[in-house]
């Protein structure tokens, strides 16, 4: 019987072939739109860890001025001072801790004198880095924490340094030349670009992870640093405009992570952290309040507002957008099978039933919806193409479906269809045989 | 207006057309009207002017090679290089500059211990600023060299001499900001002297309130950890060469880095670029709307038509004239507009607050309102007059035909 209807589907659809392409087009435009801003929105605000990502922690303290404090009001930075840092890294309640700083350097390989020497950016960070934020290596591994205790001269790179450098080879044990230096390769990174990039800083939020990796202690040591690029921020004047006298200051410039497994692990880092406070306030620091903060990667991304407003807003707009195709389908519908109310009435009179012609007509429907679902799908490709121009600030995985967005797509438009079409549907299997008759 | 009660009567028959259509029109005028409102919104913002001669003007920011106490003397040396640069009008440094998304800001005090009366952002530099930046003086005066102060510290927190933009002065002063001449700002824990007011100087957050409002410190600064922004301005179309000229001259001190450098109309690119692209997607959903709901309401009307044949046919022949008929159509189509624009209205009213909500913009203007409402008449008329004129072209011959 299925099959019957789908013939007549066909044959109806062949019988309107303008009207049924407008139906058709009106709910693929539709829902391209919705879909093409719905994709961004969705990839931009994902989760970006999923396995981790209830129990990663930014840790946040309050080391604000009395003054300073009555601005911020409930908002801790979401950084802290590096002598803060380095007390907390003591701790061994966390399975794993990170301290991240960064800066910009100069970086060549040295056997390679027709390449130009590179700027990079630097990721300087504590071993833990690669086990907390699940990162994939290539080849070789992050550094030990004996080497980070010796300030040793090591370096991971990105894949897309490797590229350039060494054209992609195992390039573990071999040596570079950074910041005038030579550091040693320890590990080259597979793929890895998590978005949003949570860890780091709100005007960050979608750019790639830094091209290098090298331990915060060598940083420290060989003072590798500039204010433009490391996030420091000063409520109070340092002593003095050292780089020493920056790190025993009250300038906030370590970005600090933590894994806390459970509840449990979590509720006694908490009470660390407020010993850890009160302790500081014996000594005179912390003249605010000895409070802190363990944010967790959601509550990071709002927290700082590093997820733009623009996606959400977009996808209001293109939901409005497909309302009124469908509804400009609804119309175009009425008059579609209006145009058919002689056929009805005919097949009424020969016996057909007032659900026989309902279903009839819904399978037409149907093929339509998934037509329009198609074509949507194809439209939506081309709209995430214009999207990738538009935003080319944004990496290009934004602009991508995953499977079941495309499933969404599909299923979305059947089912705004079948809605729509539900009222000219019934009208239209209501019609009287008698009325239609006479006038053949 | 005597087709107008035939036009109610056949539009309550018709029942279900006419409400797609009215819901049609209401829903593409709100979202047209807010996304108008958006994008013009977001256009007055990319407008506004830093006060740079942006077209001429580009910034650059190197590494310093010195003991920390001797940078500031290395950086005058870099300063003066570059003003020995061909083509160059001006060079001066400061902490950061307008629209980079980078630097100080601050609460202003007219009392060492008082309330705060304002705040805004922080830039210094030193007397060569006022050509290099094409500053206004519209009131008071400009800095002299003796008052220019030199530290290799956070200059913020050093007493010295500032000139205010007329926005901060403003703010503090809202009688008469000329007032402001001549008095103690508070900020830092340090009293400063105002000198002056410069007519326009954006600091470094173009998303925030106060962008125009800034302080402009007479200390010529260079911290050791933080090299500055050295600010070039040079003479009409000579950008790209002195660019070229600078870096050449700068590299030939063995050692030295260019850390950064771009010119201000790639500053300005990538501080709105946000805004631009929102702005993009916003026109295209608003040109889709109004396309699909013209294409709406020329089907329906076309669809009338062909169903009214006869209708027509006879009216013509009871002696309506073409005129007669295109009007009736017309009219038709107002009515629905107008039923539509009330809805929407109200509609728009709701979006909006929903969206003042979600991204603190204000609330719609009236004239946006306004211009909506005659932006869909026109639309809709436009979309009806092809097949009110086929309509018209119905013989009269046709009502004496059998159905």
């Amino acid at each position: 019987m299925m099959t019957y209807y789908f013939k007549l589907a066909c044959l109806g659809v062949r019988k309107t072939p303008f009207l049924s392409f407008l139906i058709v087009a009106m709910i693929a435009i539709g829902i391209a739109a919705t879909m093409t801003t719905y994709t961004v929105s969705y990839m931009m605000s994902k989760d970006p860890i999923p396995a981790k990502s209830q129990t990663l922690f930014n840790v946040q303290l309050d080391n604000y001025t009395k003054e300073y404090a009555i601005e911020m009001g409930d908002k801790l930075g979401y950084t802290i001072t590096y002598q803060d840092a380095v007390n907390l890294l003591k701790s061994d309640i966390p399975v794993n801790q990170v301290a991240l700083n960064s800066s910009k350097e100069t970086l060549s390989n040295p056997l390679r004198t027709d390449l130009d020497t590179l700027n990079v950016m630097v990721r300087t960070t504590t071993p833990d880095f690669f086990r907390l934020f699940d990162v994939p290596f290539t080849y070789g591994n992050g550094w030990d924490q004996q080497a980070e205790d010796d300030a040793a001269q090591v370096i991971v790179l990105t894949k897309k340094i490797n590229n350039q450098l060494f054209d992609g080879e195992n390039s573990v044990g071999k040596t570079v030349v950074f910041a005038d230096k030579i550091f040693t390769i320890a590990g080259v990174l597979d793929h890895w670009s998590p978005i949003p990039k949570f860890y780091s800083t709100a005007v960050d939020t979608y750019n790639d992870p830094y091209d290098v990796f090298i331990p915060l202690n060598t940083q420290i040591k060989n003072e590798f640093y500039s204010a433009l690029n490391s996030d420091t921020y000063c409520t109070q004047e340092p002593a003095d405009g050292s780089f020493s006298g920056l790190l025993t200051s009250e300038c906030t410039m370590i970005n600090m992570w933590v894994e806390l497994p459970d509840e449990q692990t979590k509720a006694q880092y908490k009470d660390f952290l407020t010993s850890y406070a009160q302790q500081q306030q014996a000594f005179g620091r912390f003249e605010n309040s000895t409070r802190s903060k363990l944010l967790n990667v959601k509550e990071r991304l709002i927290d700082d507002d590093m997820i733009p407003n623009e996606g959400k807003l977009a996808v209001w707009l293109a939901v409005l957008f497909l309302i009124v195709c469908l509804l400009n389908c609804m119309s175009l519908m009425m008059a579609k099978f209006f145009g058919r109310s002689r056929e009805v009435g005919l097949r009424r009179a020969v016996g057909a039933s007032k659900q026989a012609i309902f279903i009839q007509f819904s399978v037409e429907l149907a093929l339509l919806g998934a037509l329009g679902g198609l074509l949507g799908l194809a439209l939506a490709q081309l709209g995430l193409n214009i999207l990738t121009g538009i935003y080319y600030y944004m990496p290009a995985g934004i602009m991508q479906m995953n499977l079941s967005l495309a499933v969404t797509t599909l299923l979305l438009a059947l089912l705004c269809s079948l809605l729509f079409g539900l009222f000219p549907v019934l009208k239209a299997s209501q019609t009287n045989p008698s009325s239609q008759l006479k006038s053949l | 207006m005597k087709d107008f009660f035939p036009i109610l009567k056949s539009l309550k028959k018709q029942k279900i057309a006419p409400i797609l259509l009215t819901l049609q029109v209401a829903i593409t005028f709100m979202v047209l009207v807010n996304t108008a409102y958006m994008i013009g919104e977001r256009s007055k913002k990319m407008q506004r002017p830093t006060g740079l001669d942006e077209a001429n003007t580009f910034y650059i920011v190197t590494n310093f090679l010195s003991e920390p106490h001797q940078v500031i003397a290395e950086q005058n040396d870099i300063l003066r290089q570059i003003r020995g640069v061909e083509g160059v009008v001006g060079a001066t440094a400061l902490p950061s500059l307008s629209l980079v998304g980078w630097g100080r800001y601050t609460d202003f005090y007219l009392e060492p211990n008082g309330n705060s009366v304002g705040f805004g952002g922080y830039l210094s530099s030193d007397e060569h600023a006022l050509k290099t930046l094409d500053l206004e003086m519209i009131a008071g005066e400009w800095f002299v060299p003796s008052d220019i102060l030199e530290t290799d510290k956070e200059g913020t927190f050093l007493p010295s001499q500032v000139v205010v933009t007329q926005a901060l002065a403003q703010k503090i002063y809202p009688d008469n900001w000329r007032d402001i001449v001549g008095t103690t700002l508070y900020f830092n824990g340090a009293p400063h002297h105002v000198k002056g007011v410069i007519k326009t100087l954006q600091n470094a957050w173009q998303f925030w309130s106060a962008v125009d409002a800034t302080v402009l410190a007479g200390v010529n600064e260079a911290q050791p950890a933080s090299p500055s922004h050295i600010a070039v301005r040079t003479q009409p179309g000579r950008l790209e060469e002195v660019m070229n000229n600078t870096v050449e001259t700068l590299l030939k001190t063995p050692g030295r880095k260019i850390e950064k450098m771009s010119t201000m109309r790639e500053v300005r690119q990538k501080a709105y670029k946000e805004d631009l692209a929102t702005s993009k997607i916003l026109t295209a959903i608003g040109v889709g709307l109004a396309i699909i709901t013209a294409l709406g309401i020329f089907g329906q009307a076309r669809y009338n038509v062909s169903r009214r044949t006869q209708q027509i046919g006879t009216r013509r022949a009871l002696g309506a004239n073409k005129w007669d008929i295109v009007r009736f159509f017309m009219v038709e189509n107002a009515v629905v507009s107008s039923i539509g624009v009330v809805i929407g209205l109200l509609g728009a009213i709701i979006l909006n607050n929903q969206f003042v909500e979600l991204l603190s913009i204000n609330p719609v203007p009236l004239s946006y309102l306004l211009a909506g409402t005659v932006v869909i008449f026109i639309l809709g008329q436009l979309a009806v007059i092809y097949p009110a004129t086929r309509a018209s072209r119905v013989s009269p011959a046709i009502a004496t035909r059998g159905a």
